[in-house]
């Protein structure tokens, strides 16, 4: 293998390595070499010793020490205390620095003299004396400043540096420090003191890891992150098919043993032989859902013995452990399974249910109370705590038609607390057309809510309540336009002669709607209301033409 | 011996009362074909829209009984082509989860001559399908 290729392998190696953070090379020292120098300064961030050299006017060169967080810097080479102590106060005098005093250094010689690769190449030897020393030169510019390692040392003395300077290689060292220094010379002339020390940090870093390595991370951490990811996606969607078909044959299979069954097919015996894989919960929610699906779809003779195989099944054991789950989704499905197959079991549970603190739970209880109390399917609308909000009524609503249960006198519960009930009770009375009580419902028109109020009116309306005219007409001036417009509305049905006046003053008034609504309720009040039209038309000297052409016309 | 083969050739000719079930739920489907079976009548199950139209067209058929919504072709379509384009007076028996009054009267004006809301009786099924049948006739 020729020398270029090796060496090329052997990079190779060390950047996997230090991506896979497994290996750290370090230089090895063979022995230690002691002197005596002069430290000058400590930190623990790096010094910008060009900027220190200037400033105290060092000529000689400076090393620095690094070891456990601190940049030591050092001068001269002394064997022995005395002389370094000597120095130490002579360059105080020269330069000015004060506080520096001799130190004993112990350098370690590296092992090798020893081409750097072949340094790079050895093992890491733990050594409490190994430090890394480097000498500063200042006769070098300081666009060009570069720490220079003594020639005994490798150049690369760390991994992460070799492959910086790898990288270096490949897109221009030269680049990449001018960009630095430049980045660091707008900092200066564009960001405040306080802020540019983190600024100079942050520059610092960002070319000791050269932006390159960085993205090569991250393009690296990018691919991994989208592996799993597509990983876990694969194995979620393989288990859910898997699930699902699960489901699908379990369901098809019960389905098939359970109609033979229903169609006297099969005895019972054979029937629970055939049904596999019975103490599964997974196959006893499959069950379940499967007699749900018979109940949706058949009723009848085949209700008693749905239910049968429900509990003989003890599916029913089931369901009552879901309606006491700590989960609302769990409880509303335990009621509805055992509304639907088990209505004995659901009717004495139920009741705990209608004012349940989450709106679902009691939501399901509240449709399922209509279902399993044909008698009295709104009986629960007396106790209710909570309000009875739109959807539960619609719900509730269907299931009353669908299961087509006897419609109980909604006027017994318009007395409730809750505002909801009572405009439900009007809706139901205006859809049912129960006027036995009217009285009730005129009481409605002195209710506080709007939409009471509108509904008492329409009430009074769509059942020709003749009485509550002149309730209508003394609120009218009371009311918003909404409630305005639907007693206009009510006069065309329950009007006279008596309120042409008032139509016509709402004519002469009002706004374009109120106009319409006074126009149509004359105009379908009788012939003489029609007249009157032609008469406020004339006297008034208004064109009515448009209005009469628009309640005319049938598609209004 | 001649007038028992001519009592055989006479059982022959006497054909089971033909039905077609179009359905996509397959548990309905298969309950209506054990129900209808049990009455002595011939089921012909077809689980879509499409199906049951391949169906009509190459078996003659006494009663259709469809769902109204079915994949590729809808109860609605069957009774149109069955009425429109097959020209036939076949007896149409429409099931369906929606009742609603604008649904059922479509299904009427269309040339359904019966309609049924799920959850259906099987007892009533069976009635229903007797009187079209009878009507047939």
């Amino acid at each position: 293998m020729s020398r270029t290729k090796l060496y090329s392998w052997k990079l190779i190696t060390r950047i996997v390595c230090v991506l896979l953070g497994i290996l750290s090379f370090q230089p090895v020292y063979s022995s230690d070499s002691v002197y005596y120098a002069v430290q000058l300064a400590a930190s623990k961030e790096p010094l910008d010793i060009g900027r220190f050299t200037r400033r105290y006017h060092i000529t000689e060169s400076i090393k620095e020490i690094v070891s456990e967080d601190w940049h030591r810097y050092i001068i001269g080479k002394f064997e022995n205390l005395r002389t370094a102590s000597l120095y130490a106060s002579e360059i105080e005098i020269k330069t000015g620095i004060t506080g520096a005093f001799p130190r004993k250094v112990t350098e370690p010689v590296p092992q090798a003299e020893v081409k750097p690769d072949t340094v790079s190449k050895a093992k890491v030897q733990q050594s409490d004396t190994a430090k890394i020393i480097r000498n500063i030169s200042d006769s070098i510019p300081r666009e060009k400043k570069i720490i220079a390692v003594p020639s005994a040392l490798p150049r690369s003395s760390t991994p992460h540096r070799e492959l910086n300077q790898l990288i270096l290689r490949i897109i221009g060292d030269k680049n990449v420090n001018q960009t630095k220094n430049e980045l660091i010379e707008y900092g200066k002339n564009h960001f405040p003191l306080a802020f540019r020390k983190i600024y100079n940090n942050f520059i610092e870093r960002t070319y000791t890891y050269p932006i390159v390595l960085i993205f090569i991370i991250l393009i690296l951490v990018f691919i991994i992150n989208l592996s799993l990811i597509l990983l876990i996606i694969y194995n979620t969607n393989k288990f859910k098919n898997k699930k699902e078909r699960y489901r699908i044959f379990y369901r098809n299979y019960y389905e098939e043993v359970l109609s033979l069954y229903l169609f006297d097919i099969n005895d019972w015996n054979t029937t629970v032989t055939k049904l596999k894989r019975l103490k599964k919960p997974e196959n006893r929610r499959i069950l379940t859902l499967v007699l749900l699906i018979f109940k949706e779809n058949l009723r009848g003779e085949m209700d008693a013995k749905i239910t049968e195989i429900f509990v003989r099944l003890e599916l029913n054991k089931d369901s009552l452990k879901l309606t006491k789950s700590p989960f609302y989704y769990k409880k509303a499905q335990g009621i509805r399974e055992l509304t639907n197959l088990d209505p004995k079991s659901a009717t004495n549970i139920i009741n705990n249910f209608i004012n349940d603190k989450h709106y679902q739970i009691r939501t399901e209880a509240q449709v399922s109370y209509v279902r399993l109390h044909p008698e009295s399917p709104f009986d629960f609308l007396k106790n209710l705590l909570s309000p009875f909000s739109q959807w539960t009524q619609l719900s509730a609503f269907h299931i009353f038609r669908l299961h087509q249960i006897p419609v109980p006198a909604f006027i017994n519960y318009i007395d409730s607390a809750q505002p909801n009930v009572r405009n439900f009770c009007l809706r139901m009375i205006i859809f049912f057309q129960q006027f036995e009580d009217a009285t009730e419902i005129f009481k409605m028109i002195e209710s506080k809510l709007e939409t009471s109020r509108f509904l008492a009116i329409r009430a009074i309306n769509d059942l020709r309540l003749y009485d509550g005219k002149s309730l209508l007409l003394k609120i009218y001036e009371s009311e918003p336009v909404v409630n305005r417009v639907e007693i206009i509305k009510a006069l065309r049905n329950i009007g006279d002669e008596e309120d042409f006046h008032f139509l016509e003053s709402v004519i002469l008034t009002g706004s374009v709607t109120m106009k319409v609504e006074a126009c149509r309720s004359l105009y379908y009040m009788s012939r003489k209301g029609e007249e009157r039209l032609t008469q406020i038309s004339q006297k008034h000297n208004i064109n009515l033409d448009l209005y009469l052409a628009h309640i005319k016309d049938p598609r209004n | 011996m001649i007038k028992q083969s001519l009592t055989e050739v006479k059982l022959i000719t006497i054909r089971m009362e033909r039905i077609i079930v179009a359905e996509d739920n397959k548990l309905v489907l298969e309950t209506i074909f054990h129900s209808l079976s049990r009455e002595g009548y011939e089921i012909i199950k077809a689980n879509d829209g499409k199906e049951c139209i391949d169906m009509l067209e190459k078996t003659e058929v006494d009663l259709i009984i469809t769902d109204l919504y079915m994949p590729f072709i809808n109860g609605n379509e069957i009774i149109s082509i069955v009425r429109d384009e097959h020209k036939k007076k076949t007896p149409i028996l429409v099931l369906s989860a929606a009742g609603a009054e604008a649904i059922v009267l479509k299904a009427f004006e269309l040339g359904a001559d019966d309609f049924m809301v799920k959850p259906f009786s099987l007892v009533e099924l069976n009635v229903r399908v007797r009187k079209l049948l009878a009507a047939r006739k």
